[in-house]
């Protein structure tokens, strides 16, 4: 069961940078509240703590930016938001269009706000 | 936020950084930020309040090892491999854990340097530093010491017996003289429980180290065993 837990992590990878991108074309977001939001995704995430992985990767590739906001219940966070590279992306904005079908219900209308 | 759980959600903390090490610096330094915030807002939501609820957490975050193999699969070019070849056997646990065992060639100092090598490893958990060290002290020498300087004196008998002479006045002739009748000092244990606790000590002295090597080694062997794994992560969109 482990291993197929695994396997699905993976063939969904590729799917997550997409899904990622497009929750943060909507929205700049955390890290702990993107992974609340992939969550309700069933099987779209099986390891949560890839998402960091994957984050740091899209910071990296210059595809998402970040900066550092104080937060009221918690410890500072870094937020993720998409960068104008990261929306001119060949396929992020066709996957935005599909978030509700590509990302199951993890899109931002769930009451996340703009 | 029980300290239990904090120590819980430290030490997943510590052990998927210690996995991390052959990640350029920057990347490790990310991840453990990332994680480590994760960390934070969950306890601010109050869904890490106790050790079952950190448990839990650690559950959906994942193992380590899948982690920082992701970290690696997503880093520069050669960070995965470099990772993986970077993680080390258990060479140094296996002498560590020799020296303990084997210390008794060289009294003390062969335990002591292989106590030293423990506390220096990164792969053994504080826990298991604790039992090499604590369980029996000096190793199976100091169980022999144990054996052979307490218990047996402790179930040996000592008898004695003599003559005492009555004297006239304090110098005079001795003009009496009486025999001491045998006398015992029986042992506080009887000899099979004494022997049975010196065999206990010695057979605890070289079975907890490998106990804990053998901990150790199956967690080695199942990173690489992930590290076998083929990596499906592809390519981000050309621009």
């Amino acid at each position: 069961m482990k291993c197929l837990n695994q396997l699905r992590t993976f063939q969904f990878h590729g799917a997550l940078e997409f899904c990622v991108l497009a929750l943060l074309c909507k929205d700049s977001s955390y890290g702990f509240d993107l992974i609340r939001r992939l969550r309700l995704a069933d099987g779209m995430v099986t390891s949560e703590g890839t998402i960091y992985p994957l984050l740091s990767r899209l910071r990296r590739t210059g595809l998402a930016e970040t900066k550092w906001q104080v937060s009221e219940s918690g410890p500072p966070r870094r937020y993720y938001m998409i960068s104008d590279e990261g929306a001119g992306a060949r396929g992020v904005p066709s996957a935005v269009d599909r978030i509700p079908r590509f990302c199951g219900r993890a899109s931002p209308s769930d009451g996340v706000t703009r | 936020m029980t300290d239990d759980a904090q120590n819980v959600l430290n030490s997943y903390l510590r052990e998927v950084d210690m996995f991390a090490e052959g990640l350029p610096a920057d990347e490790r330094a990310e991840l453990i930020a990332g994680l480590t915030e994760h960390v934070k807002a969950a306890q601010a939501a109050g869904q890490a309040s106790d050790v079952v609820q950190a448990r839990a957490l650690i559950a959906r975050l994942g193992e380590p090892s899948s982690i920082v193999r992701q970290a690696a699969a997503a880093s520069d070019d050669g960070a995965f491999v470099r990772v993986f070849r970077q993680v080390r056997g258990t060479a140094r646990e296996t002498v560590a854990v020799l020296l303990i065992i084997m210390g008794s060639f060289v009294p003390i100092i062969g335990w002591v340097a292989g106590i030293a090598l423990a506390w220096g490893s990164n792969r053994l958990r504080t826990g298991e530093k604790r039992l090499l060290t604590l369980v029996v002290p000096l190793g199976p020498f100091g169980a022999v010491a144990f054996i052979f300087g307490y218990l047996a004196g402790k179930t040996s008998i000592i008898c004695s017996e003599g003559t005492y002479g009555t004297t006239d006045g304090l110098y005079g002739p001795v003009t009496s003289v009486a025999k001491i009748p045998r006398s015992c000092t029986h042992p506080a244990m009887p000899p099979t429980f004494g022997l049975f606790i010196a065999l206990v000590i010695a057979a605890a002295s070289v079975i907890v180290p490998i106990v804990v090597w053998l901990r150790v080694y199956k967690r080695t062997t199942t990173t690489r065993r992930l590290a076998a794994w083929p990596v499906g992560v592809p390519p981000l969109p050309a621009h």
